[in-house]
């Protein structure tokens, strides 16, 4: 009768999955000298322990520095196509268009050395006033913790100036916050709290390693001061 | 896992892998920082044992932690956090292994530090640590990544077909590919 013999693999796939069905496995496996190997404790994982790599493991990860390289400015799209462009306003037009959408992307990350931080302030503030007043919270809360982890990034890499400059848009988000949220809808509350504590947490961080120690203390006095006013309006609405 | 809050006291849940992948999209690094610290074990150590030397270690594990960044914010869990991670990482090593012109180099293997050994078990444990070390790194890529899916990371057979994107099959049959390789090349250790 045909038997197809069992695998180490099978019967470890088995007892993953099912373990009754890998003792069934187990069960059978006895009546064939083959299937039995297959089953028997393996020495082979105890064996290949021996490659010891602890060395070289347990070392801390250079989360920062990869943080650093992956939130720099990147380089501008290469240029060099070659569309033919038959009217020439159309084309003036089609450039103004592109140029201002890439202003846009573009500034979105940029950091108080670009020449663009000034776009990207006017755009947070016209997101701002454009946006519905129970929405408004929660982007300010995203918009300060932006330039937080900007501030956080400028300190590690000792730039005392783009630091401040970041904490001080910051302040200036949650200030606007200190008022807004209790504006703030209701189904944005967890949203909002998630974004307090990542603040909170930030914040923590600064201070421990003494960045900008003036501003993060201020920092944390304006957050105690939102969240103070987020838990008020949290009861009142219950 | 429950965690009380320093300054107010009240008991905040700490984040899991997916709060703090969507944390990070929305350009949060802190929660990128406490997720590449859960993860970096993991991505060091597969890193390792596909062979990569210290250098070329350290800065694919610098372009995995970039990829991880960026690629937040396209993260739509269909897979665990640390299944993607994994998966960046190994992708990262296969790339430096295949840039390579060399054979792997040959690693410093590292002291034991137990400090109860004797000077004989040390040397013992440094020679069988470095035929391991041969052997595993003479597979093919395709099966030395399994075996160091499952006999270092210990991660199920799902875990790592989701990792591999491959089926379940096809892990089982490397693996065994692999297993017997590796005895035949370890015969006299076992």
């Amino acid at each position: 009768m045909f038997h197809r013999h069992l695998t180490l693999e099978r019967y470890e796939l088995a007892a993953e999955e099912s373990p009754e069905r890998a003792e069934t496995l187990h069960s059978e496996a006895a009546r064939c000298p083959r299937c039995a190997a297959a089953v028997q404790e393996q020495p082979l994982r105890r064996l290949l322990a021996a490659w010891d790599g602890s060395g070289q493991i347990d070392r801390p990860v250079p989360w920062e520095a990869a943080l650093g390289r992956a939130i720099a400015v990147p380089t501008p799209p290469p240029t060099g196509s070659r569309a033919r462009l038959w009217r020439p306003m159309a084309a003036l037009a089609l450039l103004a268009a592109l140029l201002v959408a890439s202003l846009v992307t573009a500034s979105a990350s940029a950091g108080p050395d670009s020449p663009l931080y000034g776009v990207r302030g006017t755009q947070d503030w016209v997101r701002s006033a454009v946006a519905p007043e129970p929405d408004r919270a929660r982007l300010e809360t995203k918009l300060a913790n932006g330039y937080l982890v900007d501030a956080r990034h400028s300190a590690v890499r000792d730039d005392q100036h783009a630091s401040s400059a970041s904490m001080d848009r910051f302040s200036y988000w949650m200030d606007r916050l200190r008022v807004d949220i209790r504006h703030a809808a209701r189904d944005e509350r967890p949203d909002i709290r998630a974004s307090l504590t990542v603040t909170r947490s930030l914040l923590s961080d600064m201070a421990a390693a003494g960045f900008v120690p003036t501003s993060v203390a201020r920092g944390q006095t304006t957050l105690m001061e939102v969240e103070a006013e987020f838990e008020a309006e949290s009861h009142e609405g219950d | 896992m429950r965690g009380t809050d320093a300054e107010t006291g009240s008991t905040t849940a700490e984040p899991d892998d997916q709060e703090l992948i969507h944390l990070a999209a929305e350009g949060d690094g802190a929660a990128f920082g406490r997720l590449a610290v859960r993860l970096g074990r993991r991505l060091r150590s597969v890193l390792f044992r596909l062979g990569l030397s210290e250098p070329e270690l350290e800065d694919a594990l610098q372009e995995s932690l970039v990829a991880i960044w960026r690629g937040a914010i396209t993260f739509r869990g269909g897979s665990t956090v640390a299944t993607w991670a994994t998966r960046i990482a190994i992708n990262q090593g296969l790339s430096v292994i295949r840039r390579r012109r060399d054979t792997p180099v040959a690693e410093p293997f590292l002291a034991d530090r137990s400090a109860s050994s004797t000077v004989e078990e040390n040397w013992e444990r440094r020679e069988v640590g470095e035929q391991v070390r041969r052997a595993v790194l003479s597979l093919p890529e395709q099966l030395r990544v399994v075996v160091v899916l499952r006999e270092y990371e210990d991660l199920s057979y799902k875990s790592i077909a989701e990792i591999l994107e491959v089926p379940i099959g096809t892990v089982m049959s490397r693996l065994h590919k692999a297993r017997s390789h590796l005895r035949r090349e370890l015969a006299a250790a076992l």
